[in-house]
């Protein structure tokens, strides 16, 4: 269990905040984290959205919606009352289409873009369009839409980085500097120093040429010259989205598990954050084991477990049950003393106002159990 | 068991027969302490494997008395090469070692137009990260595996379209002939082939298996799959009931940590069964390693699970 001051923490963040990033390495819960921050936010309350870009279904079911897609669903009245939850998945292909579809009015216009073959490759067959796009639905979910508070979850650990740096790199990608290159230029009339600058471009150009082939230079140029002024919007919408990720109404919460790989990899991310001037506001540590037979220093023999069986003595074999509670308790003792250091290290990293622990589940309780299980590690 | 012995020689027969072996599943099912034992099996084979880890943490080696990779390919253990690469170096390293000269490649990334216009792409990183695997394969394939520790589900699936993405795009160029060269070597089941990892879990499972029905599309040559962190019950003819007596008693801890660990192995045990069921269609063998609970060195714990991959008991 959480740290008081801890909980209080959180308590703050959902209360406060407009945007709720988790971040984390693959396998942490870091989606099911995602959707309870926005269900306790909402039993708080708030109206909130929860965008999440992993396809599992079983999320889906256990928040008791039928599929996730780009739509936003409304979740269960009575898992968020009093307040609400949209909850919806960024199907990127899907994604971009729908922008672009409400970007170009113009259906000829926007007819020659989807046609384009870079077009076609960037949202259907290329890797870090997911980045791209998921910056831009929360721009469109923090900008247009009425959301008290929007808890984003975002891919493994090393493409959230990517993530992290997309607003930066969609900024770069549509730089006057660069797409000015590659339009067409319409315009005769242009002075010396334009005249100079543009030759340098076609350098540029020509280099690009000779490692990419003229073909694709040429497909550039045309999809350059058809996304003309989309380029403002998409760089408009990137620095937005940047400015959004370092406002002090977002907080990053970093999800982790305790063992010393998961430990390593929260504190790198830590570090990038740190490096991109963002916040980790909270730490949540995950799936952590905990056993009070980490400090037992006896070993269990089969005259402490004679005694204990009471009626049940007949039915045992005390022999193997004797060695099973000694080995149980040696794993147990052994992940505990694991986590154990692993959640100190954490502490360390996050101070400890800022770290909550949830334990692992020793029971069976099913994804709906799961949920409430981790609302009631993270508030109490 | 018969399975086991069976996927046991298809792993070695891949070790020893393919350049390219790219290790992926879930985040956190364990593929790098896998690669690491892969690497180890590899020696143990008598091959020179160079073990190829993308931005790994920094981290005490995962091979018993090895050092952590760096950026350039040196023999971390010996008889074991191994390359720590950056996704951000990727691009760079990948020109240089590409293009017709050194020249253009430095123009290219001297130009600061072009040098944003590459990282910001789409898919020219993937590319590079699998144009640098193919170069080291070609380089060092002879003496042993390529050992390739990806990234989780997503990112593997974009490494294998990447060639294909850049071939749509780019129709000619030296770009196009090296894309059409990788994405030939990446479906070629003489030299390349996908390990995939999971755990006994719900989660990792379906991700697998959905993770293999997409690589199949692409062409991807599939091996055996490893089930990594199998446990088991530890008192397997004890009743629960017995149990549940036992932990309102003076041995409630002991009998409390018997009960978690029946619930962790018996969804093992389930997990293990979907997964066994799923992969008999296909005609995939299985190979289960088992959880490790002690408090190992990571080097040690790579050993253990090699020492397994051999057939250790």
């Amino acid at each position: 269990m959480s740290e008081r001051p801890a909980v209080l923490h959180l308590e703050q963040v959902l209360q406060d905040c407009k945007l709720v990033v988790a971040v984390g390495s693959g396998g942490v819960g870091k989606t099911t984290t995602a959707a309870a921050l926005a269900i306790a936010a909402a039993r708080r309350g708030r109206r909130c959205a929860v965008l999440t870009i992993d396809p599992a279904r079983r999320l889906a079911q256990a928040l008791g919606v039928s599929r996730l897609g780009n739509e936003p669903q409304a979740l269960d009245t009575a898992l968020v009352a009093p307040g609400a939850v949209d909850a919806m998945m960024l199907e990127a292909p899907e994604a971009l289409d729908l922008l672009i579809g409400r970007l170009v009015p113009d259906p000829a216009r926007r007819e020659r873009l989807y046609q384009n073959r870079l077009y076609q490759v960037i949202a259907r067959h290329l890797g870090g369009t997911h980045e791209y796009m998921a910056v831009e639905r929360l721009y469109s979910l923090v900008k247009e839409h009425d959301y008290d508070l929007v808890v984003l979850d975002t891919p493994p650990t090393v493409n959230a980085l990517d993530f992290l740096d997309a607003p930066t790199r969609i900024a770069a990608f549509f730089s006057d500097k660069i797409t000015r290159f590659f339009q067409r230029k319409h315009d005769e009339n242009r002075g010396l120093i334009q005249r100079i600058r543009d030759r340098a471009g076609e350098v540029a150009i020509q280099v690009l040429g000779k490692a990419l082939g003229e073909d694709f230079i040429e497909e550039l140029i045309d999809f350059v010259t058809a996304f003309g002024g989309l380029f403002a919007a998409f760089q408009e919408r990137g620095l937005v989205a940047e400015k959004l990720l370092r406002d002090a109404s977002t907080a990053f919460v970093v999800v982790t598990g305790a063992d010393p790989v998961r430990v390593a990899e929260a504190e790198q991310l830590a570090k990038t954050l740190g490096r991109l001037d963002l916040d980790a506001r909270c730490f949540v540590a995950n799936r952590v084991h905990q056993s009070p037979s980490a400090d037992a220093r006896v070993h269990i023999t089969a005259d402490d477990v004679a005694p204990a069986l009471a009626g049940f003595a007949s039915q045992v074999d005390l022999e193997a049950l004797t060695a099973g509670l000694a080995h149980a308790q040696a794993v147990r003792a052994s992940l505990a003393r694991r986590d154990r250091a692993g959640l100190a290290r954490l502490a360390e990293l996050s101070g400890k106002k800022r770290l909550l622990v949830v334990p692992e589940l020793d029971d069976e309780v099913g994804d709906r159990g799961a949920i409430d299980h981790l609302i009631d590690a993270l508030f109490s | 068991m018969r399975s086991e012995r069976t996927a046991r020689a298809q792993l070695d027969e891949i070790l020893v027969s393919r350049q390219i072996v790219m290790v992926t599943g879930k985040g956190g099912v364990g593929k790098s302490i896998v690669s690491a034992a892969l690497a180890l099996r590899a020696r143990e084979l008598g091959l020179r494997p160079l073990l190829f880890e993308l931005d790994a943490p920094p981290r005490t080696s995962l091979l018993p008395d090895g050092k952590p990779a760096g950026d350039d390919v040196e023999e971390l253990a010996p008889g074991i090469l191994g390359i720590n690469q950056r996704s951000e170096d990727a691009i760079r390293d990948y020109a240089i070692s590409t293009l017709p000269s050194r020249t253009v490649a430095e123009l290219l990334f001297e130009n600061r137009v072009s040098k944003l216009f590459l990282r910001a792409s789409p898919s020219v990183s993937e590319m590079a990260l699998v144009g640098r695997v193919a170069i080291l394969a070609e380089k060092h394939g002879a003496d042993g595996p390529v050992i390739v520790d990806l990234h989780a589900t997503g990112h593997a699936l974009s490494l294998v379209q990447a060639p294909a993405g850049i071939m749509k795009v780019l129709r000619g160029g030296v770009l196009h002939e090296r894309a059409r060269r990788i994405e030939e070597i990446l479906s070629d089941p003489q030299r390349t082939a996908f390990i995939t990892v999971a755990l006994p879990e719900e989660l990792p499972v379906t991700e697998l298996l959905e993770l293999r029905a997409r690589l199949r599309e692409l062409r991807a040559p599939l091996g055996p799959v490893v089930l990594n962190g199998v446990i088991d019950d530890p008192a397997p003819l004890v009743a629960d009931e017995v149990v549940a007596h036992l932990e309102t008693g003076a041995l409630k801890h002991a009998a409390h940590d018997l009960r978690a660990l029946r619930t962790w192995a018996r969804r093992a045990a389930r997990e293990s069964e979907r997964l066994k069921a799923a992969l008999a269609q296909e005609g995939t063998e299985l190979l289960t390693l088992p959880f490790i609970h002690d408090e190992l060195k990571p080097g040690a714990l790579a050993g253990l699970l090699a020492a397994r991959l051999g057939g250790a008991s």
